[in-house]
C-alpha cells in the first residue's frame, strides 16, 4: 500500500461543538452526527442529553406552529382547505392555540406511542439496547427534524407569503397551504435517517459471527418501523388537533 | 366526561407522579432545567419513566459485544483493526454518504473474513497439537501393529501409506498454518496502515473524492485475503 501524497494542511481547525448546551446540541446535530451518536450511546449523557432534545423539539415545533398559524391568518378565505374554512374565519386566537397544541404535542406524543415497538424491534434483531437508549435515539431524530424544520421554514413563509401578497390564484394557494401542513413531515424524514443511522451503529452490540445477516435484518425492521411512525404521526396530530379545536371553541 | 377525557385525566395523574418524581432525582443542573423537565414530565412522561428507572442502575449495565470465544492474540489483532477502522470511518461525515455505505457491506463482509480465518488458524493449531500429528514422519509409524510379511513392502509403495509422505503432509499443513496466519496479519496491518491514511487524508484537508479510493482499497484488502484463502489447499 502506497503512502497518500502529501496534501495542504487544512486552513483552520473547525472549533467543537458544546456538547453541553442545547445550541450546541442542535450544532453537533448539523455537524457532528456521528459524534451525537456516540453520546447517544453513553448511558452516563442520556439524562442531559433528553432533556435538550425535547426543548430542541418543542421549541421548533411552537416556531412552526406560529409562522402556520400567521400564514393561514393572511391567506384569503377561499383559499384555505375545507376543513380549516370554518374554525379560522372567525378570527379568533383559539384555531392557532389548537393548530399548536396539535403539532407540538402530537409529534411527540406519536414517538411515545411508537417508543415500545422500536425497542421491540431493536430486540427482535439481537441488538443489546436499553429502553433508554431506545428513547435518546427517537428523540435524537426528533432534534434532527426540528433543525431540518426551522431551516425549511423560512423558505416556506417566503413562499407562501409572496403568493399571499402577489394574489396567486386560491387554487395554488391552497396547494401552498397544504404544503405547509406537510411541512413537518417533509423535515421528518431527516429525523427518520437520523435514527435510521443511529440504530444501525448498534450492529456492533452483535454476535461477530451474526453481524452481517443481522444488520440487514436490522435494517429492514428500522425501516419497518419508520413506515409505521409516518402512519401513526398524521393521525395523532389530527385527533389531537380535533380535540383541542373542539375544546377550545 | 368521554372515554378520551377519562384517559386524558389518567395520562395527566401519572404524569403528574413521575414530574414528582423528576423534581426529586437530580438530573437537573439548574433550577430552570429542573422546572422544564418537570413540566415536560407532566406531558411527556412516558419518555422520563426509562430515564428515571436507568439512572438507579449502575453504569456497568452498558451493552458491549459479547464475546464469542476465548480473548488470544488473533482475536486481539482483530479488534484492535476493527476498533481503528470504525473509528476512522466514524470521522468520515464530511465525505460523500454514498461512499461509505456503498462499501459498508465490504467492510462487513472483510470483518466476517477475519474471523473465519483466526478460527480456521485455531481448528489447525488444534489438530497440529494433537498427539497424532505432533511428532515427526518416522516416529507416527513406531507403536503401529507389525505388518504381515511382505505387506509392508506392498503398503509401503502406496503414496498414501508412505512414512516420508505423512511427514510430508504434517510439514504442509504446518505451512497451510503459518501461510492463513501470515495472510490474515498482512489483511490487519494493511488495514490499520489504510486507517493511518484516512486520518491523514483528513487532517490534510485531502479533497472527498480521496474517499472513495480510500475505502474502495479495503474492498481489496478483502479481496486478498478470501482469495488466499481458497488458493492455498492444494494437495
Amino acid at each position: 500500500m502506497e503512502a497518500i501524497p502529501v496534501a495542504e494542511l487544512a486552513d483552520d481547525v473547525q472549533p467543537m461543538a458544546d456538547a453541553h448546551s442545547t445550541l450546541g446540541l442542535a450544532e453537533m446535530l448539523l455537524k457532528e452526527p456521528a459524534r451525537v451518536n456516540a453520546l447517544t450511546r453513553d448511558d452516563t449523557r442520556q439524562g442531559e442529553l433528553l432533556p435538550r432534545f425535547l426543548a430542541l423539539a418543542l421549541i421548533s415545533f411552537s416556531i412552526y406552529a406560529v409562522a402556520l398559524a400567521l400564514v393561514l391568518r393572511a391567506a384569503p378565505a377561499e383559499a384555505l382547505p375545507p376543513f380549516l374554512a370554518e374554525p379560522w374565519s372567525a378570527g379568533t386566537l383559539q384555531p392557532a392555540l389548537a393548530l399548536w397544541a396539535g403539532y407540538t404535542l402530537g409529534m411527540i406524543a406519536a414517538s411515545g406511542i411508537c417508543l415500545p415497538s422500536f425497542y421491540f424491534f431493536g430486540l427482535l434483531s439481537g441488538v443489546r439496547v436499553s429502553v433508554l437508549q431506545t428513547v435518546a435515539h427517537v428523540l435524537k431524530g426528533k432534534g434532527a427534524t426540528s433543525i431540518m424544520l426551522v431551516g425549511l421554514l423560512p423558505i416556506y413563509v417566503a413562499i407562501a407569503l409572496g403568493m399571499i401578497v402577489f394574489k396567486a390564484p386560491a387554487d395554488t394557494l391552497q396547494w401552498s397551504v397544504y404544503l405547509g401542513l406537510a411541512l413537518p413531515f417533509v423535515a421528518g424524514l431527516w429525523g427518520v435517517r437520523s435514527i435510521y443511522q443511529g440504530f444501525m451503529a448498534l450492529a456492533d452490540t452483535l454476535p461477530e459471527e451474526q453481524r452481517c445477516r443481522r444488520a440487514c435484518f436490522l435494517r429492514r425492521l428500522t425501516v419497518a418501523w419508520s413506515i409505521c411512525y409516518t402512519a401513526v404521526t398524521p393521525v395523532m396530530i389530527y385527533t389531537l388537533w380535533d380535540f383541542f379545536t373542539r375544546k377550545l371553541a | 366526561m368521554t372515554l378520551l377525557d377519562t384517559t386524558l385525566l389518567i395520562y395527566l395523574l401519572l404524569g403528574a407522579g413521575v414530574a414528582g418524581a423528576v423534581y426529586l432525582s437530580d438530573m437537573a443542573r439548574s433550577p430552570a432545567e429542573r422546572w422544564f423537565q418537570v413540566t415536560t414530565a407532566l406531558i411527556f412522561w412516558p419518555l422520563y419513566v426509562p430515564l428515571l428507572l436507568q439512572s438507579r442502575r449502575s453504569p456497568a449495565t452498558t451493552p458491549h459485544p459479547p464475546p464469542t470465544h476465548e480473548e488470544d492474540e488473533l482475536t486481539t489483532a482483530i479488534a484492535r483493526a476493527d476498533g481503528e477502522l470504525k473509528a476512522a470511518l466514524n470521522t468520515l461525515d464530511g465525505w460523500p454518504d454514498d461512499v461509505l455505505q456503498r462499501e459498508r457491506g465490504r467492510i462487513c463482509e472483510l470483518h466476517a473474513a477475519w474471523i473465519a480465518q483466526a478460527e480456521r488458524i485455531r481448528d489447525l493449531d488444534r489438530l497440529l497439537a494433537s498427539p497424532e500429528y505432533s511428532e515427526s514422519s518416522t516416529d507416527l509409524l513406531v507403536g503401529l501393529p507389525a505388518w504381515p510379511d511382505g505387506a509392508a513392502d506392498h503398503v509401503s509403495e502406496h503414496p498414501l501409506h508412505a512414512p516420508d509422505t505423512l511427514g510430508q503432509n504434517v510439514q504442509r499443513l504446518r505451512e497451510v498454518r503459518q501461510r492463513a496466519y501470515a495472510d490474515l496479519m498482512d489483511s490487519l496491518a494493511g488495514v490499520r496502515r489504510l486507517v493511518a491514511m484516512i486520518h491523514l487524508a483528513r487532517f490534510s484537508g485531502a479533497p472527498a473524492a480521496r474517499a472513495q479510493e480510500l475505502v474502495g482499497q479495503l474492498a481489496a484488502a478483502f479481496e486478498g485475503l478470501s482469495g488466499d484463502t481458497k488458493g492455498e489447499v492444494n494437495p
